[in-house]
């Protein structure tokens, strides 16, 4: 069998090779920090769930997640490559990271992800947040100003959904096994797919299955936005507290990356 | 019931079909947009009349790619489609146009929803409106427009569709407009494939014993920016003032999609 995945950060594994106690300094070469250092080194780190879960079950992996990704270009890179070949052996997972993001093709790349010089670089905005913003330094992107004239969480959803649903009855009908799962916040749609991973919990999103793991009791908690080490929200001071994520990127820990990978196998097993 | 779904801009749409000779411009400028004089004289109408379709169309004025993208996703996501037949006639526009959802439309309050937003000739043409829905067109150009790549992610968007259509069994179609693309691989059931230029502005004049061949990109945003659109003005083609197919044009664009399918 084939693995592919498709999502941000989450699903990608970076921040697998924090280890406890490195500095921010030490965990941007170890590891990266969007916006700073373009090559994410965790990207074939066999200690990243998608490889735990890939060596477990014999599957090759192919991973097209990246850092700062959104659903924009998960679904951009899908149309690329997902032609029909091997579907019948194939298993499709999609992470579905924050909704306030989008990708802009460059045609002068300042930031340097892409060598070329110009291509694609993911612009995120969840909250408005400048820090960051200024971070990725997409040129003449005002996320300020983006966010209040263009964003809109509803409408972001309901578009969410229609491409699940396309993408679902496509990729089926080509023989695909895909299954899709939340990230970082459990989104509010309407009707959730057969297909959507942990739909027996409360809230499926990795990063409360995580939090709840460490022994957070579930509670209100506002949207994590991804963003670096923005620690936005009460499940992610909990878990930096008990060091289940790392504090510089409030990504998944080695130790949480095989939990994930557990987690992951137990849940597509029960849905194929 | 047989149902003719179609995609496409201001010339699938009809825009503009109502225009008599002599008409001045204000006359013109009050029955362009009219909805149902575009739709009786459109070239889509013509088709599923004759043959006896339904037409569903998604076509707009300003219409761009990624608008009738999101369109498709949403109809074939939300339609069971049990009809006896459905074809999709699908019109590729300029690559220079997308869509924008906005809090507040053309600057009213309240207004939220889908803008589209054109930027041809390098953001100069309709710039001060794009201004109203906060876009910058001239910026935006310099900055993020990159004609090969929108041509390369047209290749991967048609390629996806059509599996999708084979996987429902829908039969459908793609059309280029008003430009010839260069896809750089074979896009099955890409109409007038086997001409020089297949876009069917190429294909009017052609039909009329003229061919012009690397000609420059046609807009369509009521720019007079290339010798096709200039011939098809002097043959009754297009008309004078914003250069969309005329009744004439509409029913020779009819005659030519009637000789490469069979509805």
């Amino acid at each position: 069998m084939k693995l592919l995945t498709f999502g941000s950060s989450w699903t990608q594994g970076t921040g697998a090779s924090y280890t406890d106690g490195m500095t921010l300094e030490e965990y941007k070469v170890a590891c990266c920090i969007a916006g700073e250092t373009p090559y994410d080194k965790d990207h074939n780190n066999p200690l990243t769930w998608k490889s735990l879960l890939a060596e477990k079950n014999g599957w090759e992996l192919t991973t097209y997640a990246r850092v700062g990704s959104s659903n924009m270009r998960n679904f951009r890179k899908m149309t690329e490559v997902l032609d029909g070949t091997d579907a019948a052996e194939t298993i499709v997972l999609v992470g579905v990271p924050h909704l306030a993001r989008h990708e802009l093709y460059m045609n002068d790349d300042s930031v340097g992800f892409n060598p070329s010089g110009k291509g694609y670089v993911g612009v995120l905005y969840a909250n408005g947040y400048g820090n960051n913003a200024n971070k990725f330094k997409t040129k003449d992107f005002d996320m300020f100003k983006y966010v209040k004239n263009h964003y809109n969480e509803q409408n972001e959803t309901e578009q969410l959904q229609y491409n699940i649903a396309h993408w679902n009855r496509y990729l089926t009908n080509l023989g695909y096994k895909v299954f899709w799962y939340d990230e970082l916040n459990q989104i509010k749609y309407t009707t959730v797919p057969d297909n959507y991973l942990f739909t027996d919990k409360d809230d499926r999103s990795l990063m409360t299955m995580l939090a709840i793991d460490a022994g957070w009791t579930p509670e209100e908690d506002t949207d994590h936005s991804g963003q670096s080490m923005h620690q936005d929200c009460k499940r992610a001071k909990y878990l930096v507290e008990k060091k289940a994520v790392n504090p510089h990127a409030i990504l998944p820990t080695a130790a949480s990356q095989a939990k994930i990978a557990d987690w992951m196998d137990a849940a597509i097993k029960a849905k194929m | 019931m047989k149902k003719l779904v179609t995609f496409g801009c201001s010339w699938t749409f009809g825009t503009g079909s109502a225009f008599e000779n002599g008409m001045s411009k204000m006359e013109y400028r009050n029955i362009s947009a009219d909805k149902e004089l575009c739709r009786q004289n459109a070239f889509r109408t013509i088709l599923a009349d004759h043959y006896q379709y339904k037409n569903v169309n998604y076509s707009v004025q300003g219409s761009s790619n990624q608008r009738q993208f999101r369109h498709a996703r949403k109809y074939f996501a939300t339609n069971e489609l049990t009809d006896d037949k459905v074809i999709v006639l699908w019109f590729i526009t300029s690559t220079a146009r997308h869509e924008v959802y906005c809090t507040n439309r053309w600057g009213e309050e309240g207004n939220a929803g889908y803008s589209n937003v054109l930027y041809g000739n390098g953001g100069t043409a309709h710039e001060h409106m794009m201004k109203k829905c906060n876009f910058d067109s001239k910026q935006y150009v310099k900055d993020h427009y990159n004609h090969e790549e929108q041509v390369r992610r047209l290749r991967f968007e048609m390629l996806h569709w059509n599996r999708y259509f084979e996987g429902r069994g829908i039969e459908n179609y793609w059309i280029d407009t008003f430009n010839h693309h260069d896809y750089g691989v074979e896009i099955p059931r890409l109409l007038f494939d086997k001409e020089p230029q297949r876009d069917v502005l190429y294909q009017m004049l052609n039909a009329r014993g003229i061919s012009i061949q690397n000609d420059s990109y046609h807009i369509s945003q009521y720019t007079r920016d290339s010798k096709r659109i200039d011939t098809a003005v002097r043959l009754g083609l297009v008309n004078p003032y914003s250069y969309h197919p005329t009744k004439v044009g509409h029913h020779l664009i009819a005659e030519l999609i009637n000789q490469q399918i069979a509805l």
